[in-house]
């Protein structure tokens, strides 16, 4: 039997302001109000609101069709206060008992470069957020961009969590394949799940891409390439953002088409269907060790944390954000201690990468700024005011 | 009455540079002894049914020619300095990607070929329009318009002088771009009289050009003022820390580099200094890279390009400015800085200690000296204090009227017959 893992991943940071030099101690709002509104409105009309009506669809009609999500605690903070009903379709879903919600970081960081504390501060927030909105308690882990190594695998573990996600990274599996459960190296029973990048970037990335050879890609195409893998695979995991449904790929491209589709074409064969990570790690046997003492994600061409901390900018604004954290515990503000979680997001090391090419187009197409250095330099003014504010009310 | 037919390629309320503030300010100073300017700048007509070269007196327009496009490649041209020749080394760009240098390099043939294309249009709109106006001497303001007034002078038969803000060997060295070096020189060559800004221009048009120093005039600039409004403080960062500030052009010539290893220095020597390199140019992207790799950007700030009132607020909160040029044929920021009361670090290679000699001041490449002269200047309120008083006595005895009165008696020796 192959088991496939639908997982889709939803997000949205909240952007800056343009900080100006002349208020670097003047006492203003950080986040772009108006450019997250329209953002998070803009993409719950293309994606969250018609996705999920389509996938409350799909879950009635299918109680074989198995679907997980993982929300960071930054878009549901923006659910709440935008599109309240984003929640409740999510809700909707999650009451049919065929959808699975994953543990994640709250802030969508890399807090645990700085270590277990700030991570384990950072799950502890998104826990809090699961359980006041869905009243829901996640058995399996995700960290930020799927990034992984085998110190966060034994932070991780030792929350109790059963399992976690991560990308199914050739230089890790030298040459094995990633349709296997694999598991800790001191501990069998936590197990891990491992991204197929490329059946999964087959829809999220290559979906419209009417210059690659097999396009247009069909739900039959597709359920035929996962049932013509070697019978030894036995759970083909498929990760990707959820924005890939109405947003990165648009309605035009047939992509909601293409996903109404596809459970049935799973389920009908008796060889397919669907699992989440819980069902999976009880139904299938775990087959070897996945060990990987340097980090690995599911960004860009290298696959590590190159994406957020591969230059001098990157490093230096990182560095500078979490030398305030012992200020920002200190003040034990609620509002301070939010935009803390705010600034912690990845997404705006993200913005400030420098590489080119692929890599670069697709860093660029999520920034809102012009320039990586652009990104830098703000981030670094924001953090500058953010200080100022943090010395003002520890004095005060 | 005295007429000038003067060529500037920018102006006021439109500057990207000091050329605009020190036409603005002389035009004005001219007005004031009786001698009527016609101020030509690039530029849509705007004074469409007025008859061309009614004149203008102080605050009057400029008569603009041609169209927009010439002061929108010089503007870039500013920002980016260099155009290459086949030559150019790209060896220090960051920029690894093929493509991406292919496209650059395009970008800057194009652009080396939009100044050719833009110029001869700009010579062409001049002469063309400026047929019938009667005038006694010709004056033009800096390399993009010595073409245009050789070309009146084949008209009218009457005098050139070329004033010499800032020369290609300033701004770029010896990797200068050859055509506009070609022009100058052949400008110096041609014209009646050469006024340059400082003792310093004098002597690089000299080395470099070999113009004949007989020539050569030197006319210091007064003090910049005029078109500001006042400015409210209110709203400005208070910081703890001593402001080190940078501003102008982020481009080799001004010496960015040493600036930022000579802040480099600073911060090991103490955490309550903040540094300001206020600007735009083609080495930005690089001086903020260079700031993060010396991990010293979390005390280092990059506001952009400024207004010039907000350029007045930065005096506000800085505790020095630091001009570590490469070459600086004048040096009006600095200027501008010690009005405002701000005292000033130059280097030995600008025209500014002609006028200041009692100035701090310090070989560009020479960053340890520089660290450990702001360092010292901005924690000794003793020295600060005297060279803010010098500078003011010194201030008090420039003036755009003494200008004036030196470039009037220049019309007089080149056109004796006004």
């Amino acid at each position: 039997m192959k088991n496939i893992c639908l997982y889709f991943q939803v997000h949205q940071p909240f952007r800056l302001r343009q900080m100006s030099f002349f208020n670097l101690t003047n006492d203003i709002p950080y986040f772009d109000e108006g450019l997250n509104k329209a953002v998070l409105t803009k993409v719950a009309e293309n994606c969250y609101i018609p996705a999920n009506r389509l996938l409350l669809d799909l879950l009635k009609r299918y109680p074989d069709f198995k679907i997980t999500f993982s929300i960071t605690g930054m878009a549901l903070d923006q659910f709440k206060r935008y599109t309240p009903s984003v929640i409740d379709s999510f809700q909707a879903m999650l009451t049919t008992g065929s959808v699975e919600f994953l543990a994640e970081t709250n802030s969508h960081s890399l807090a645990f470069v700085k270590g277990e504390d700030h991570f384990l501060n950072d799950i502890k927030a998104h826990g809090q957020k699961m359980k006041a909105l869905f009243d829901y308690r996640p058995k399996v882990f995700r960290n930020t961009e799927l990034i992984y190594s085998d110190k966060i695998g034994s932070w991780v573990k030792s929350l109790g969590y059963k399992a976690m996600l991560t990308e199914g990274a050739d230089k890790v599996l030298n040459g094995r394949s990633p349709n296997q459960l694999y598991h800790y190296p001191e501990a069998r029973k936590f197990k891990l799940l491992l991204r197929n990048y490329k059946l999964s970037d087959d829809i999220a990335f290559r979906f419209s891409d009417r210059t690659w050879p097999v396009w247009p890609l069909t739900p039959e195409k597709f359920a035929g390439w996962i049932k013509r893998l070697p019978p030894a695979d036995n759970i083909i995991n498929l990760f990707m953002d959820y924005e890939t449904f109405g947003e990165h790929q648009w309605k035009g491209t047939g992509i909601f088409d293409f996903l109404a589709d596809l459970p049935e074409c799973i389920i009908r064969d008796k060889g397919t269907n669907f699992v989440t990570p819980s069902e999976a790690i009880t139904k299938v046997k775990s087959k070897d060790i996945f060990r990987t003492i340097l980090p690995i994600s599911w960004a860009d061409e290298q696959r590590d944390l190159s994406a957020w901390l591969g230059n001098y900018m990157q490093l230096e604004a990182f560095d500078f954000l979490y030398s305030l954290a012992e200020k920002v515990n200190k003040t034990d503000d609620y509002s301070i201690s939010q935009t803390w979680d705010y600034l912690q997001a990845s997404d705006h090391f993200y913005y400030m990468s420098t590489k080119m090419s692929n890599d670069g187009a697709v860093h660029a197409y999520f920034s809102p700024y012009e320039t990586p250095h652009e990104a830098f330099t703000n981030y670094m003014n924001t953090l500058t005011n953010f200080e100022y504010r943090l010395d003002k009310m520890l004095k005060g | 009455m005295m007429t000038i037919l003067m060529f500037g390629w920018e102006y006021p309320p439109h500057i990207s540079g000091g050329l605009g503030t020190a036409c603005y300010n002389l035009v004005n100073a001219l007005a004031e002894k009786g001698v009527r300017v016609n101020f030509i700048t690039p530029g849509p007509d705007e004074s469409a049914g007025q008859v061309p070269g009614a004149g203008m007196h102080g605050h009057t327009k400029p008569i603009k020619v041609g169209n927009e496009q010439l002061v929108n490649v010089l503007s870039q041209l500013l920002r980016k300095i260099t155009i290459p020749s086949e030559l150019s080394p790209y060896g220090n760009k960051s920029i690894s990607d093929e493509e991406e240098r292919r496209e650059e390099r395009q970008k800057e043939l194009d652009l080396a070929y939009q100044l050719e294309k833009e110029l001869a249009n700009f010579n062409a709109s001049a002469a063309k329009a400026l047929k019938g106006i009667e005038y006694d001497v010709i004056h033009a303001h800096d390399w993009p318009t010595y073409e245009a007034a050789m070309l009146m002078r084949n008209v009218s038969n009457k005098p050139v002088v070329l004033h010499v803000h800032s020369t290609e060997v300033d701004r770029n060295g010896d990797n200068g771009n050859e055509f506009i070096f070609e022009l100058e020189k052949d400008g110096f060559l041609k014209a009646d009289k050469i006024i340059t800004v400082s003792q310093y221009t004098k002597n690089v048009l000299t080395d470099h050009y070999k113009v004949d120093s007989g020539k050569i005039e030197v006319v210091y600039h007064g003090v910049p003022q005029g078109f500001d409004n006042q400015i409210t403080t209110d709203n400005l960062p208070r910081f703890k820390e001593k402001v080190v500030t940078f501003c102008g052009r982020i481009t080799h010539q001004k010496g960015p580099i040493h600036f930022v290893n000579a802040a480099a220095k600073l911060t090991e020597m103490s955490d309550r200094i903040r540094f300001v390199m206020a600007g735009d140019g083609d080495l930005r992207h690089e001086m903020i890279e260079l700031t993060a790799e010396l991990g010293i950007s979390r005390r280092f700030h990059f506001p952009g390009f400024l207004t010039r009132e907000q350029v007045r607020y930065l005096w506000q909160i800085s505790d020095v400015l630091v001009m570590p040029s490469v070459s600086e044929p004048f040096g009006l920021t600095g200027i501008e800085a010690m009005s405002a009361g701000v005292p000033v670090i130059v280097s030995s290679q600008s025209g500014l200690i002609e006028l200041f000699p009692h100035v701090s001041q310090v070989d560009y490449w020479e960053t340890d000296d520089l660290a450990r002269l702001i360092f010292k200047l901005i924690n000794d309120p003793q020295m600060t204090k005297q060279q803010k008083q010098e500078n003011g006595r010194q201030l008090s005895k420039l003036s755009w009227e003494a200008a004036a009165s030196q470039i009037v008696d220049l019309y007089h020796s080149v056109n004796p017959m006004v």
